[in-house]
């Protein structure tokens, strides 16, 4: 804590950032690479091992949309449970964005996507702004999958689409600010305001056990 | 890790030869040995085939199992939980309309898969008004206490931020004919002008002893009125009337039954009164979107993380100890090295090693067509009504406890409510009194629509622009109040009525500790009886109990029968990468910190004042 | 660091590092005062004095936020708390009104804090002084005593919140009319200076209190301190009997509930009953009527002996005090 620069703080600011959050979750069949576009986004980073440290909860990552406007964005990997299609209903509540993701170097990986943008609209809000994102760009060569085939598929039910590369970080970021952009964010901002006491476990009241020995 | 060897094993037991995550692979971050789960199957080339071998078998996802997953998840455990449902939950799941209809229908039938409850009811009179989705019905409601076992471990492994939780601080007693509510702080206490001076000091005294009747003073009273009847204890010691004695009885300590002891009924007192002001002055909380249901699912990803995999729509068919293997319905197998853990419900077909059922919860679930937002706090959507012995006209032996649910829960539309009724009672006689209860909440809400505020409002179409400019209503049956002569008796729209049984081996008495007793193990397959589920460990049905208590000490058994000890039970950092990681555990020193019964410190004025000593006055 | 009186940020950032690991080093408080009187404040120029006195402002509002922080985390430090006055003395600008909202919400979450207590009683006087008129400083005096109603609603046992209680009262026996609050009893009986009809409202909130909690000292306390000699000596006589005698029934059957449940005297009743006996014994006529209480005295000390014989030779003094008045 900066005792000089505690001085400053009384004075002009920047204008008041508007800060507004919303949840995203990832779909795809597992080993299309959708935590490592996660890491990318979030960390920046890439490692070819299995390691994550993701901890019991979430990732997060905030994007500027414009001056006085930053998005965070509450991001849910399926943790496994998507392998035998056994994710929970928890897992699409409320979700206002997902990331549909497939592997282009496998035939297959498409036809799944299909399967998960489904699942979508049978478990998630109407209004949900889905994104299909196309992985592994860095592995050009070994493509199967073309770009018209699953721009079509994008077009037909509405999504959104991208082709990505985790490992370079090709584009990655810009899906999520394009997604950002997509999302209604006025409509949340006003809405906070009237949302309903939740309690935060995190945060205990007591003040009493608080002890110094003076 | 302190584990005995169970030599009956061909192998040494998993807690000798399991190192725990952090070891296996080494951290990256060398400050803490954090723990780095194993992603499951995310560079894997995967093709949806039931995994081969597994350490331990679970079966069923309801919230004893959920959290054991997680534990022994953490712990390193590789498990596989499977649920013979397409959704998550078992006994204790969060339902839509249409889920709980094919509920319904397979418990009628007996089905595999749904042993533990019967006789369901269900009447839906406007099944077009009904939105499924919209829904989430619990088949066990219940009510998380501030200073709880389970809420501290939700804090500790960050289940908690899956969920979403609020506040509920209306606790009120049908007394009659009204539902009242009584003082149970000091502040309440004292201020309360319909207290006599007497009764304030006899409340007030057993306030006091709810905090210190386990200290040593008050050792030998327990031993000898612990194991008595709560009734008996407080009318023979205490000057209170019987609405006082039932209110703290039946709803600030939620006791199931009259036969409760002192002990688990001081207990209970106490856990009320100790969780208020943990989070705000309210003694507890609830899930959105549902109750177990919710916290299974939350725990069930917490295991995921951790490496669990999860497969639905997967019943088991027959477990072979001798060769360790599972077959499933669909013939497909599976090794456990370990242990097979099973929900009762979830019993294979023919299944000989099922634990008793000797007690019994009869529950109503109603989706009614009002907001009962004046059930309700400010900010709150819920509250919970508790119904004495005999305060029905059925002249009911057990208590009725219901917990009522608004729009603001996320769990019904808005304008709509739902009540979740239950009694200990058995069978018809309980039906009945559950209906009893239930006429009487209608009567009250629609007394109170009258009486207070508008139920009702008038929309464009109730009133027209008189020529000169002013307004007339035309539809003066909705003005309610002022023209009441005029309207006529509303009556409650019911979208949605569910009665049904539920069984369980967990005595009322005991159902808010969980004891280990109640939970019945095979001992090695020795003296367990023959057949498809020979060797497998049961997890019970859910309790009576309309709070989380109990829950955790179950888990904890289970855990220790398979591992030897609950010594690093959730015994995890979990550091969160995007937050400095905050303390876990509750606060020390709880007791009375709440109820502001404990007395400070001997206070000595600064300024120099008369009052030096307390004791000692200047004669 | 303070033997080479090296005065800068570093070494105030210094001190702040220290200070949150360690509240209690009072020496380290002292350093930083130090530092912030001899350097932070000689750097503000001297030109403008309107400037000058901004400037101080700021630096002491971030200095307080710094202060606050630390509050929170060790609400009964008290070094924390001189911490806090000192600033606010320092700056002619301190907003005490601010200041004591800012208490007062602290009083939500711990209402029984000494510490904040005296910190109020601080604030507040400063705040009267800061006040021009008379009237103005009467109203504080007027909200802070409904302040202690709150406080003691909320939690009897508040030694602080009595005592606080106790030092307004003869501030608005004085001073009332002024206030216009018309709806409170309390307000009414001030103005009318009806301390009789205080004495029996303050009774009835006391009865309450020893009947809820028998055992609570601070109200006890409070029940001797009205009966010291601010009233007594105003009154007439006979009213003044005639409450001595109402309290000593009251107090003697709330006793006799306790001996009931527990099997032996309450102390504080006993101790109470005494100090209220020989107020009463001043007040009568020597004769016979008063041999009956002089008896009750001695029945009590006797109990008390054996109930407190730490102070048994104090009792004993008693006893033989009441007769040798005879």
């Amino acid at each position: 804590m900066s005792e000089t620069s505690s001085q400053s703080s009384a004075l002009n600011g920047p204008p008041p950032t508007r800060f507004v959050q919303f949840k995203l979750v990832l779909l795809g069949e597992s080993a299309v690479g959708k935590s490592s576009i996660v890491q990318r986004f979030v960390k920046d980073s890439f490692t070819e091992l299995r390691e994550s440290t993701i901890g019991a909860a979430f990732l997060t990552q905030t994007i500027q949309v414009d001056l006085n406007t930053t998005v965070k964005f509450e991001i849910w990997d399926t943790a496994g449970q998507e392998r035998y299609r056994s994710l929970a209903s928890m897992y699409y509540r409320n979700a206002q964005a997902a990331l549909v993701v497939f592997d282009i170097t496998q035939e297959s990986s498409l036809d799944k996507a299909k399967y998960w943008v489904k699942e979508l609209h049978k478990q998630a809000n109407s209004d949900i702004v889905i994104a299909l994102v196309a992985n592994k760009l860095d592995l050009e060569a070994e493509r199967k999958i073309s770009t018209e085939e699953a721009q079509t598929f994008a077009n037909e039910l509405n999504l959104l689409y991208f082709e990505v590369s985790a490992k370079t970080g090709e584009n990655v970021k810009d899906t999520f600010r394009e997604v950002a952009l997509k999302l209604p964010i006025e409509d949340k901002l006003k809405q906070s305001s009237s949302r309903r006491k939740t309690v935060d476990l995190n945060r205990r009241q007591n003040t009493n056990e608080q002890q110094c020995a003076c | 890790m302190a584990a005995s060897v169970d030599t009956t094993l061909r192998r040494p037991s998993m807690a000798e030869r399991r190192p725990s995550m952090a070891e296996r692979r080494p951290s990256m971050n060398t400050r803490r040995p954090s723990v780095i789960p194993h992603l499951a199957g995310i560079e894997d080339p995967v093709f949806p085939s039931t995994p081969e071998d597994c350490d331990v078998l679970i079966c069923g996802t309801g919230l004893v199992e959920s959290i054991l997953s997680a534990a022994l998840s953490w712990a390193g455990t590789n498990v596989l939980h499977v649920d013979s449902n397409p959704y998550y939950g078992d006994t204790t799941a969060t339902m839509t309309i249409e889920q709980i209809k094919a509920w319904c229908h397979n418990v009628n039938l007996n089905t595999p898969g749904f042993h533990g409850f019967a006789k369901a009811l269900m009447y839906i009179p406007r099944p077009a008004k009904l939105n499924s989705r919209d829904y989430s019905i619990d088949l066990t409601p219940r009510l998380l206490f501030a200073k709880s076992d389970l809420l501290s471990l939700m804090v500790k492994s960050r289940v908690y931020r899956y969920l979403e939780f609020q506040s509920i601080s209306n606790f009120h007693t049908f007394e009659n004919d009204t539902f009242g509510k009584m003082s149970s702080s000091k502040e309440e206490i004292f201020t309360d002008q319909s207290l006599s001076l007497a009764t304030k000091r006899s409340l007030m005294k057993l306030m006091k002893f709810v905090f210190e009747y386990d200290s040593e003073g008050n050792k030998q009273l327990m031993a000898e009125f612990g194991p008595t009847p709560f009734l008996k204890f407080v009318n023979d010691k205490y000057k209170l009337s019987d609405a006082q004695v039932n209110e703290l009885c039946f709803t600030l300590g939620l006791a199931p039954t009259p036969d409760i002891s002192t002990l688990a009924a001081l207990a209970r007192i106490r856990r009320y009164l100790i969780s208020f002001n943990v989070y705000g002055s309210f003694p507890a909380l609830y899930s959105k979107f549902g109750g177990p249901g919710e916290l299974s699912q939350g725990f069930c990803r917490s295991a995921a993380v951790a490496g669990a995999t999860y497969k639905l729509d997967s019943p088991i068919k027959s477990y072979d100890p001798s060769t360790q293997k599972v077959t499933f319905r669909d013939g497909t197998k599976v090794n456990v090295a370990e242990k097979v853990v099973c929900s009762a419900s979830q019993a294979p077909e023919g299944a000989k090693n099922v634990p008793e059922r000797k007690h019994q919860v009869n529950r109503l679930i109603t989706i009614v067509e009002r907001s009962c937002k004046e059930w309700f706090n400010e900010g709150e959507s819920a509250s919970v009504v508790v119904f004495p012995p005999k305060s029905l006209d059925s002249m009911n032996n057990y208590p009725v406890q219901v917990i009522i649910m608004g729009a603001g829960s996320g769990c019904c539309p808005a304008g709509q409510c739902i009540w979740y009724l239950s009694t200990i009672e058995k069978d018809q006689r309980g039906r009945k009194d559950l209906e009893s209860a239930l006429k009487k909440m209608e009567d009250s809400i629609l007394r109170e629509s009258e009486d207070g505020g508008f139920d009702v409002d008038l929309t464009e179409d109730d009133v027209i622009v008189r020529p000169d400019g002013s307004l007339s209503v035309i539809n003066s049956v909705k003005l309610g109040k002022s023209f009441k002569e005029f309207a006529p008796k509303e009556k409650l729209t019911y979208l949605f009525k569910l009665m049904f049984t539920q069984f369980t081996s967990i005595d009322p008495l005991d159902s808010h500790t969980g004891a280990p007793s109640t939970t019945s193990f095979d001992d090695n397959g020795k003296n367990s009886i023959p057949g498809p589920d020979q060797g497998i460990l049961y997890s019970q049905m859910p309790s009576t109990e309309i709070s989380y208590d109990g829950v955790l000490a179950e888990v904890r058994a289970l855990y220790t029968k398979i591992v030897g000890s609950d010594d690093d039970f959730f015994d995890v950092d979990f550091e969160d990468d995007d937050e400095n990681s905050s303390p876990s555990g509750p606060p020390a020193g709880g007791v009375g910190a709440a109820a502001g019964l404990q007395d400070e410190s001997a206070i000595i004025d600064e300024d120099g004042e008369e009052f030096k000593d307390e004791m000692d006055f200047e004669l | 660091m303070k033997e080479s009186k090296l005065y800068s940020d570093k070494s105030l950032f210094r001190t702040g590092q220290l200070l949150n690991l360690n509240p209690e080093l009072y020496t380290i408080w002292n350093f930083r005062r130090d530092i912030l009187t001899n350097f932070k404040f000689k750097q503000i120029p001297d030109t403008d004095p309107l400037k000058k006195t901004a400037a101080l402002h700021k630096l002491i509002i971030s200095e307080l936020q710094f202060v606050q922080a630390k509050l929170s985390q060790y609400p009964k430090c008290y070094w924390i708390w001189d911490h806090r006055r000192w600033c606010l003395l320092n700056d002619s600008q301190s907003d005490w009104k601010h200041e004591l909202d800012l208490i007062s919400m602290f009083f939500q979450a711990d209402s029984r804090n000494f510490h904040a207590w005296q910190y109020r009683r601080f604030i507040i006087q400063c705040y009267k002084d800061s006040l021009s008129s008379e009237d103005a400083r009467i109203q504080v005096d007027w909200d802070e005593f409904k302040f202690t109603t709150k406080m003691i609603n909320k939690d009897i046992s508040n030694y602080s919140a009595w005592h606080n209680r106790s030092k307004l009262i003869e501030k608005l026996f004085i001073g009332s009319s002024v206030l216009k609050d018309d709806n409170d009893v309390y307000l009414q009986v001030f103005n009318a200076k009806d301390k009789l009809k205080f004495l029996r409202k303050e009774l009835d909130l006391i009865k309450t209190a020893f009947y809820t909690d028998p055992d609570d000292s601070s109200v006890w306390i409070y029940l001797k301190w009205l009966f010291g000699d601010y009233y007594i000596k105003d009154l007439p006589k006979n009213e003044s009997r005639k409450l001595l005698e109402d309290t000593i029934k009251d107090i003697d059957e709330l006793n006799e509930l306790e001996t009931e449940d527990n099997g032996f005297d309450n102390q504080w009743c006993l101790k109470s009953d005494l100090f209220l006996l020989k107020s009463l014994l001043k007040l009568l006529p020597k004769d016979d009527s008063s041999e009956s209480w002089k008896e009750r005295v001695d029945t009590i000390c006797d109990k008390l002996i054996q109930l407190d014989p730490m102070r048994k030779n104090k009792y004993r003094e008693h006893k033989l005090q009441i007769a040798t008045e005879s």
